[in-house]
């Protein structure tokens, strides 16, 4: 049997049973501004957006400034929070993953200038 | 009169100052081994950052939005790359300013199971798949001071000549601790050793070890779990030295001796150390495991 169907093979066996080394199902975060709008995606490693979870936003002292959930495309929006010098966008997967997105006030600035 | 004469001598020093003090620049690192080859290679053209706490992890140490915006304003973000530094992936670094030392590294990268575990404050959680502790393989670490040198070159192309001499000296530094490790690795002979941490690959695979890493806290007393892995591991690779990466603890050197196990300090200088710099650090374990393989090969 040849190396490359041996990992075909292991792949296809990992997807079916869902015993996949654990960075398999990093939860990736990334944030973006558009004037006065923060968009939020959540998607793990394999490209599947996280399809909910909860959405948290805090400011450079780690107060929670807002909370939302993740819609079924793996996105939410929310307003850009006035008076901060930057935010810390938390995403907790339904299934417990989480990861996060910091964005500070020069991001915040630049997005709200387009 | 006198006042007068040290006041002005004194606003002459200043104003002499100023520019070489506009011109320094601003560099940001986001581990100690690259902030060193930063320092050594740029002197006094930079001031080099590292804004990790003591004994944090640069692995999974997450800056606060002050420093990220730090960062972001600095004239250089230098980063070790393979994956160390997780928070960088999860903030926009501007590219044209940020350095991954190790990005012409890729085929050397040694590819890890990503076992979740847990060490230090920072919880539960698995490393990223490739092993980031490059500079352990000091050949590797040469050329990540290569990588740096060439960025800063670029930066400020009048100093290049200076930064070409700082380079060639470190690279001698490391060169000495590449033969130093090579010498003292000669002295396993082929016995295995063990490791607490997976943080050895490179160190190994470049000096010829057989090394088997474990999941242990040094500073931590060995569970039960781990005392089994243990013994389970030394059945299959009966070995008498254990690396470890933090001071151990002295229920850890008990447990250790039980089993005729030496332990050797080496930390692997992720972020800076207390006291030394990464030369004299490495150096020091190096001296430290040349020791234990002596006093093993005593009858």
């Amino acid at each position: 049997m040849t190396r490359t169907l041996q990992t075909l093979m292991l792949a296809t066996l990992l997807a079916l049973t869902g015993a996949a080394p654990a960075h398999a199902h990093q939860l990736n975060v990334f944030a973006s501004v558009a004037g006065e709008t923060i968009t939020v995606e959540g998607k793990f490693s394999s490209g599947r957006p996280a399809m909910a979870g909860a959405v948290k936003v805090y400011d450079s002292a780690n107060a929670l400034l807002h909370e939302t959930q993740l819609s079924a495309d793996g996105t939410a929006t929310l307003p850009v929070p006035a008076n901060v010098t930057g935010i810390k966008i938390e995403v907790i997967a339904a299934d417990g993953h989480s990861n996060y997105w910091i964005m500070t006030a020069e991001d915040l600035a630049a997005g709200a200038a387009k | 009169m006198i006042a007068r004469l040290a006041a002005l001598a004194a606003a002459a020093l200043l104003v002499a100052s100023a520019p070489n003090r506009a011109a320094e620049l601003q560099i940001y690192a986001d581990s100690y081994p690259v902030s060193f080859f930063a320092e050594r290679i740029a002197g006094p053209a930079a001031k080099v950052t590292l804004p990790l706490p003591p004994e944090a992890d640069p692995a999974t140490f997450v800056p606060g939005i002050d420093a990220v915006s730090a960062y972001q304003q600095a004239d250089l973000i230098i980063l070790n790359g393979a994956g160390l530094a997780q928070w960088t992936t999860r903030t926009s670094l501007p590219r044209a300013k940020t350095v991954d030392s190790a990005a012409a590294l890729t085929a050397e990268f040694i590819e890890t199971a990503g076992i979740t575990h847990s060490h230090g404050e920072s919880g539960e959680h698995a490393h990223a798949a490739t092993n980031a502790h490059t500079w352990l393989d000091f050949t590797l670490a040469a050329q990540q001071a290569d990588a740096i040198a060439e960025a800063l070159s670029r930066k400020t192309p009048d100093q290049a000549a200076t930064f070409a001499t700082n380079l060639a000296t470190l690279k001698q530094e490391l060169a000495a601790l590449d033969a130093e490790a090579s010498a003292v690795a000669s002295l396993t002979a082929g016995r295995p050793l063990l490791a607490s941490h997976p943080l050895y690959d490179y160190f190994a695979r470049r000096y010829g070890l057989t090394l088997t890493s474990l999941t242990w806290e040094p500073g931590t007393a060995p569970s039960e779990a781990q005392l089994t892995e243990l013994d389970a591991a030394l059945k299959a690779a009966p070995a008498s030295i254990m690396l470890l990466d933090a001071p151990p603890t002295a229920a850890t050197l008990e447990a250790l001796a039980a089993r005729s196990i030496t332990g050797v300090l080496f930390p692997i200088a992720a972020n800076r150390p207390s006291g030394g710099d990464f030369i004299t650090v490495m150096d020091a374990s190096l001296q430290s495991l040349r020791d234990a393989l002596a006093a093993g090969q005593k009858p």
